[in-house]
């Protein structure tokens, strides 16, 4: 209780000070972008914008037990005590893109929905030349978009979506990441700056608890003196992101007080993550890439129960998302990009679960995807060997995203594509 | 008394600084003018040593290498003379108490947990009597991006002998330190020195070794140079000792290929047997000697220490030094810190803090300690978590550390400083130790005293604003009356001077150093 007190006092000083002069709502690029571009957030949902959501399943989401190969007898040969049996999986065999070959983990019943009715995109085989079996290597290779060296690109070393940001973006709002540390995906922006956050409730002045009476006017202080003066410098660059800082926080603290919905986003952390996405979206953010994600995949051992939890809690939180999104009527106008940065073993290993693995199954969904099959199909033959190879190149998807979804030229953001072009067909 | 003449005070005085005067050093008007600087000629030999230094060059030595300045170090560097306080501290051999109260943040070092190590070295930075250590040491885990994040249970203890390593041979000499940090557990498990036998030798750490480490991207090296140099760095693998449930790491001297090797116009003679591993020596010698290493590394450290985009002319003079040193990094060190380019206005100018510059040089002036896991979990919300480098090539520094959420979480990283009232007691830290000495100082006297310590210059508005602050108390509806402030009185020191301290902890001048 004494924590919204101190909020909304925050929020009440900060409007004063907007109407003094000292910080406006207005958001501008941080470091010395383009004038003119400052946009207000507004009240509700910016229209007849495009909107990606990117997820990433960090640990290696096993894809062979989310789309599962019902007619492959290598698939139940080969996991046994693992596999999903026909009995137990979701159908997909109904809508525009059915499909009698795959049925999906019981605990999909949300993407299961969106397949038949034509919005999920299933994408084969997706990941990259010579494929790598760290984790740590394997996020930074879907991170940067980059499989081979910088250093030969001539670029300096950033993310798919920070060189996006620096492109095709112009506020602090226009790429944002939440709940994910400091994804690969963002560092290394040279002009934008995104917005990376651990949870949009943690995006708030702390108040000194003993003596909060005071805490409004400390803020006042601060954002005076920030905006008292001309800076140059490194002190100019301070002072700018310290006002975009108390503005922004307001903000988002704004969208989290006023979001209004009767989903439950299946409760817990990773659902605050997902909701929050909402929540920017319901309050007139302009934000074009949305980042966030859940870990926890790399089920090594014991895994039928521990990924049924995983899948669980993803599906729950995107059908919530799903949900709002067509309440807002902002389903047709947005993409959920799901990957992770390997697959599994086609295999069962000794501890009932699966090994790093390479080739896996993205999901793309939205109101615009053309449903369906995409990428190589596994047969037996590729179920008896020990990996899945990769037969599109992830790279592929994201660039046909940012082409035919976001309306962007992506060439300069995967400059490495013109070598390894492996691509699933249009979905979009 | 209301704020809102205070503000518009505010908002019409822009100060622009006059071209050559310094944004540092005072704290407001009553401060005589700094000395005007020495005359030294900076045209040809920049790095020029200065012999005698003003408070205010102590001040900005201190606030650049030691995490912020503590009026005791300004006198004891007042006292002994910059020339041999530097040859003392230089000295990272002599292990201070506080090496032994840190390991209590470690419980077990076989095994440490995830966040073990990063608490033991803030631990240090927030205690140290010699914070240009860990300074020196923040620069190389910076350089050499080693992230614990590819080890385990069993063998993150790796990230705590790196990081030792990183602090006590980091003024030494270089040749040495270079095969001491390619060499370390956990730069080869880092970057697959374990996973590179003589059949299929690794590359990527031949290619970092001279892209990030030495020589810098693209910089006189080529493919067939890397596959020579990774076949030079085999011979090593990761093992298992079962009954501790541990990984080591051991040189195998079948898995190292004993061939020579050709790079750099030179031929490296194959080694055999356990004299292999002397290949790495052998890789850093030839490179020293064929490519300029020395100045990518002096301007690496130029740059972290004194400005970005120095004149070549600057460096390749640290590069002389440090050969003629017989790379010996401590006399380099010292040149750097009493030359006339750290002192100019461009080495004055002002670097973006780190967060945890930030938030160690903020509990080391004020000495508003918190719980160490506190500040780590600080520190990485504001993007430095210590042990965990973004990417190999360390963290984006300069302004690509400021960004809405990370000023808002440096400001709470120092709401912490301010909150944990408990701990401080217990502790036996006060930050009475903030207010000018003597009896009854003005609130005026207690910002200006404050400010200096953290190296702020305030304009007259904001001192004044500042001051009003400690003289005005805010009831529970918002109502501000006229209460000056009173030393004597412990509720104002609490209540106040912790606020004013959050306040100018959160001044442009603040974030940088």
């Amino acid at each position: 209780m004494k924590k919204h007190t101190a909020t909304d006092h925050a929020r009440r000083n900060f409007l004063r000070l907007g109407v003094a002069g000292a910080a406006g709502l207005a958001l501008g690029p941080l470091f010395g972008g383009p004038k003119g571009s400052e946009i207000k957030v507004q009240a509700a949902p910016i229209t007849g914008m495009k909107r990606l959501i990117v997820y990433m399943m960090r640990g290696g989401n096993d894809g062979l037990n989310t789309l599962v190969p019902i007619n492959l007898n290598s698939y139940y040969d080969r996991r046994t005590g693992l596999a999903i049996a026909a009995s137990t999986a979701l159908d997909l065999n109904s809508g525009p893109a059915a499909t009698q070959d795959y049925m999906l983990h019981p605990s999909l019943a949300n993407v299961a929905t969106a397949y038949r009715d034509g919005d999920v995109a299933f994408i084969q085989g997706a990941g990259y030349p010579n494929e790598n079996l760290s984790h740590f290597t394997s996020e930074d290779i879907w991170g940067y978009g980059v499989r081979g060296n910088f250093s030969t690109l001539g670029i300096p070393i950033s993310g798919w979506i920070a060189r996006y940001a620096d492109l095709y973006t112009t506020t602090g709002t226009g790429v944002v990441s939440i709940g994910q540390g400091r994804p690969k995906e963002l560092v290394g922006a040279n002009t934008a700056q995104p917005l990376i956050l651990q949870d949009l409730e943690g995006f708030e002045l702390n108040p000194d608890w003993a003596h909060q009476n005071n805490q409004p006017l400390r803020e006042e202080i601060v954002q005076s003196l920030v905006a008292g003066r001309a800076w140059d410098g490194a002190r100019a660059d301070a002072a700018a992101a310290t006002e975009q800082g108390y503005a922004l926080s307001a903000q988002v603290q704004a969208a989290v007080d006023n979001f209004t919905s009767t989903e439950t986003y299946g409760g817990g952390r990773q659902a605050k993550h997902v909701k929050g996405i909402a929540q920017l979206i319901q309050a007139g953010f302009d934000t074009q890439i949305f980042f966030t994600g859940q870990g926890g995949f790399d089920t090594h051992s014991t895994q039928s129960d521990g990924h049924s939890d995983l899948l669980t809690t993803f599906d729950g939180g995107l059908g919530s998302l799903i949900a709002d999104l067509k309440t807002m009527s902002l389903w047709d106008d947005t993409v959920i990009l799901v990957f992770s940065e390997f697959g599994r073993r086609n295999y069962v290993n000794g501890s009932g679960g699966t090994d790093h693995g390479h080739g896996n199954t993205m999901m793309v969904m939205g109101g615009g995807v053309t449903g369906g099959l995409y990428g190589p199909e596994p047969t037996n033959t590729d179920l008896d060997a020990e990996f899945l190879d990769y037969g599109v190149d992830f790279r592929t998807v994201y660039k046909q995203v940012i082409q035919n979804h976001l309306g962007r030229d992506p060439s300069a953001i995967f400059p490495e594509m013109q070598d390894i072009d492996v691509s699933p067909g249009a979905f979009i | 008394m209301k704020l809102t003449w205070m503000l518009s005070a505010i908002m019409a005085a822009t100060l622009v600084l006059a071209p050559g005067c310094s944004d540092e050093g005072g704290g407001g008007t009553k401060r005589p003018a700094p000395p005007a600087a020495e005359v030294i000629d900076t045209s040809n030999a920049v790095l020029a040593q200065k012999t005698s230094f003003s408070e205010d060059d102590i001040r900005h030595f201190l606030n650049r290498t030691h995490f912020g300045i503590r009026q005791e170090d300004v006198d004891l560097i007042q006292e002994m003379g910059l020339s041999a306080y530097l040859d003392e501290r230089l000295n990272f051999h002599l292990a201070a108490n506080v090496e032994y109260t840190a390991l209590t943040e470690i419980p077990d070092q076989r095994f440490p947990e995830y966040d073990d190590v990063s608490r033991w070295w803030l631990h240090i930075m927030a205690r140290t009597e010699n914070p240009l250590q860990e300074a020196v040491a923040l620069f190389w885990h910076d350089h050499f991006g080693v992230s614990q994040e590819v080890l385990a249970a069993q063998n993150r203890y790796y990230i705590l002998n790196f990081i030792k390593l990183l602090r006590a041979g980091g003024a030494g000499n270089l040749r040495d330190f270079l095969f001491d940090v390619s060499t370390a557990p956990a730069m080869l498990e880092f970057l697959d020195g374990v996973r590179s036998p003589r059949r299929s030798p690794n590359e990527n750490f031949a290619r970092e070794f001279w892209e990030l480490y030495t020589l810098g991207v693209d910089n006189g090296y080529t493919q067939d140079d890397i596959v020579e140099a990774a076949r030079a760095f085999t011979g090593f693998r990761s093992r298992t000792d079962v009954p501790q449930n541990q990984y080591f790491i051991e040189y195998d001297i079948d898995r190292h290929d004993t061939g020579d090797k050709s790079f750099f116009g030179r031929t490296l003679t194959g080694r055999s047997g356990t004299d292999g591993v002397n290949e790495y020596m052998d890789v850093i010698d030839i490179t020293l000697e064929e490519r300029p290493a020395a100045e990518f590394i002096c301007r690496k450290i130029f740059e972290w220490f004194c400005y970005v985009n120095p004149p070549q002319t600057l460096v390749d003079e640290m590069a002389a030094q440090l050969r003629a040193d017989n790379y010996e990094l401590a006399p380099l060190l010292k040149t750097l810190f009493m030359s006339a380019a750290f002192y100019s206005d461009e080495g004055k100018a002002g670097i973006v803090k780190s967060p945890i510059d930030l938030v160690i040089g903020f509990i080391r002036t004020t000495e508003l300690e918190y719980e160490m896991g506190t500040i780590s979990w600080r520190v990485q919300l504001a993007g430095q978590h210590p042990c965990l480098p973004p990417s190999v090539n360390g963290w984006p520094t300069g302004r690509l550390w400021l960004s809405a959420d990370s000023m808002i979480q440096r400001a709470n990283a120092l709401q912490s400083s301010i909150v944990y009232r408990d701990y401080q007691e217990i502790n036996g830290f006060s930050v009475e130790r903030m207010l000018p000495p003597g009896d009854s100082p003005t609130a005026l006297g207690v910002v200006d005293h404050i400010a200096t310590l953290m190296r702020i210059q305030l304009t007259n508005p904001e001192a004044a604003t500042c001051a009003q602050y400690l003289n005005t108390s805010r009831d529970a509806n918002g109502v501000e009356t006229a209460d000056p402030f009173d030393a004597s009185n412990p509720d104002h020191v609490d209540e106040r001077v912790r606020g004013l301290l959050w306040i100018l902890g959160q001044h442009p001048s603040y974030q940088v150093r």
